[in-house]
């Protein structure tokens, strides 16, 4: 077996797209929104390495496996349709997403993301008059029946990672470990798998379905993980490193972003 | 003596006549998910006429064909599942109209919006939503639009959503034929336009019937659902149009700080809207500018 080596100099959305590319199996449909650069990137590497047969769905431009051979800004471009093997329409995406047989995991984030994984897109304070107003729950919704989620983030700040969210776009384990089940979440969709940002990966305790820090990107610390993260994770007594982008890796994903744009989210 | 032959009728009209189709008060759907085929220009009309009081009912994902009409101050309600400029950042207008109370926000998602036009076209009482859903917010806060019920068949509690349907529903395609028949060449969207009562298509480009019929299997958008037709170059700028031109990203930025507060929002309008057809409006944009965009 070749020698693994690991890429010396990389961004953090690099890593980020190399680590969510690692847990996607050959085979699987995925599906991602817009503003997911990393996603788009994470599956266009799968492909090339270990995943040749992933089906992946470009949500805002309704693009099957688009093959456009370079990150764009907007993944609403219709130049996603480039290279596509087909497309489904507005309202097939919604079946598709509504069912967990079809899709194997979606890629979602948001303004506020909470102890139990849960994320907020819609406002903070009075839905009449509110403090903050966010976008909207638009897709994050599908958090509550896709069989496997994966959150993501541009940034770490205790205002982003919140012990509560105050609004329930996109449900994780809700409060606690029989949330799910309480609000009917179908028994085959496992909620928030990891929260991946740009210093750290969290999973969730078995037990309690709370944030668990999983790993640390290199260069960062637990202690900066504990400081920058508004709930308290669980901190195991060992946490390791997590495994930067291969130089494979790296190469490919350069080569797909000539414009520098993952550089540029984090 | 023999009478004349009817001739099959022209849908289309000028951008005058289909606007004054929206009334005050009335309740409108608009096309366009995220940069994708959104009648821009449409919106920019009905802001210079200042329709007042309208309740909105745009795709999945709105943007600057809705942020435009709130801050050009015709928005009364909002059906919301998202409305923002995508990785450029906040509707600056939806924010600012929402934070300040001056916008009734129905709080959707894109599933209960989908499934709101759904039950419209399909002719039926209401429509479930998956499983789940009750673990999702929007229900509890705008319990005027969700329902939920016993599930008739398991006896488990469903979330349901009744039928929306506009009376107007205006929508972007590159190209369109007289008669209202279209190939949506970007996202296909198949329900918002059979949800409504009356359908106006905007369109950069009017093309001949021969054009349809030697692309039939490919015609998404069927001219019987649709009641004009109005030809407006770039019609959807600064958002795209599938396969012509892309979104412009610089005036999107400058469009976003404009809509900072009413005064500079009000600025804007002045520049671009109030006053000037859409020939004045893309000749305030820049004819270079417009040329960039295309692919």
């Amino acid at each position: 077996m070749a020698d693994i080596r690991h890429a010396a100099e990389y961004c953090p959305a690099e890593l980020m797209a190399a680590f969510l590319s690692r847990d996607i199996r050959d085979g699987e449909l995925g599906v991602f929104g817009a503003f997911s650069q990393i996603p788009w990137s994470a599956c266009r590497l799968a492909q090339a390495s270990h995943a040749p047969g992933l089906w992946f769905i470009c949500g805002p431009s309704a693009a099957i496996n688009s093959e456009l051979p370079r990150l764009m800004w907007s993944v609403s471009d219709n130049r996603m349709h480039q290279g596509a093997e087909g497309r489904i329409t507005l309202d097939g995406v919604m079946d598709m997403q509504g069912n967990p047989t079809f899709i194997d995991f979606g890629f979602y984030g948001g303004f506020q993301i909470d102890k139990h994984g849960n994320l907020n897109m819609a406002y903070i304070g009075e839905q009449k008059k509110p403090k903050f107003r966010g976008p909207g729950t638009v897709g994050t919704m599908a958090t509550a029946w896709l069989n496997r989620v994966y959150l993501f983030t541009h940034g770490h700040t205790p205002r982003l990672f919140v012990d509560k969210v105050d609004f329930i776009s996109g449900p994780g384990f809700i409060d606690g470990p029989n949330g799910r089940q309480k609000a009917g979440s179908p028994a085959r969709s496992e909620g928030p798998r990891y929260i991946v940002t740009p210093i750290c990966v969290f999973d969730f305790d078995e037990e309690t379905k709370q944030a668990r820090l999983k790993s640390v990107h290199p260069g960062h610390t637990v202690e900066e993980v504990k400081a920058r993260t508004g709930f308290k994770p669980i901190i195991p007594s060992n946490v390791p490193q997590t495994e930067p982008p291969t130089e494979e890796e790296l190469a490919f994903l350069r080569a797909f972003d000539p414009e520098s744009i993952l550089p540029k989210l984090c | 003596m023999q009478t004349p032959k009817p001739a099959r009728r022209s849908k289309v009209v000028s951008m005058e006549a289909a606007a004054g189709m929206v009334k005050d008060g009335m309740t409108i759907s608009i096309g366009g998910n995220h940069s994708h085929e959104a009648p821009a220009a449409f919106s920019r009309e009905l802001v210079r006429r200042g329709v007042r009081d309208l309740t909105v009912v745009p795709s999945n994902a709105a943007g600057y064909q809705v942020d435009v009409l709130i801050g050009g101050g015709c928005v009364k309600k909002l059906y919301n599942s998202y409305c923002g400029l995508d990785y450029i950042g906040a509707a600056p207008n939806f924010r600012r109209y929402a934070q300040s109370g001056r916008l009734a926000i129905v709080e959707l998602d894109e599933m209960g919006l989908m499934r709101g036009l759904k039950a419209s076209v399909a002719g039926i009482a209401f429509f479930p939503l998956p499983d789940g859903f009750l673990g999702v917010d929007a229900w509890k806060a705008s319990p005027e639009f969700y329902r939920v019920i016993d599930d008739p068949f398991t006896g488990k509690k469903v979330v349901v959503v009744p039928p929306i349907r506009p009376d107007v529903c205006v929508i972007h395609v590159p190209r369109c034929d007289p008669y209202g028949n279209a190939v949506e060449e970007g996202v296909v969207d198949n329900v918002l336009h059979q949800a409504a009562n009356q359908v106006i298509v905007t369109a950069d480009e009017i093309v001949p019937i021969e054009y349809t019929r030697s692309r039939h299997n490919e015609v998404t958008l069927l001219g019987k659902f649709v009641h004009a037709v109005v030809e407006v170059p770039y019609g959807a700028h600064p958002g795209q149009s599938a396969g012509r031109y892309t979104h412009d990203e610089e005036h999107l930025r400058e469009y976003q700080a404009a809509g900072k507060d009413d005064a500079s929002f009000e600025a804007y309008l002045r520049k671009y809207v109030h006053g000037r057809n859409n020939d004045q409006y893309l000749a305030a944009v820049g004819r270079d500018r417009l040329q960039k965009l295309h692919y």
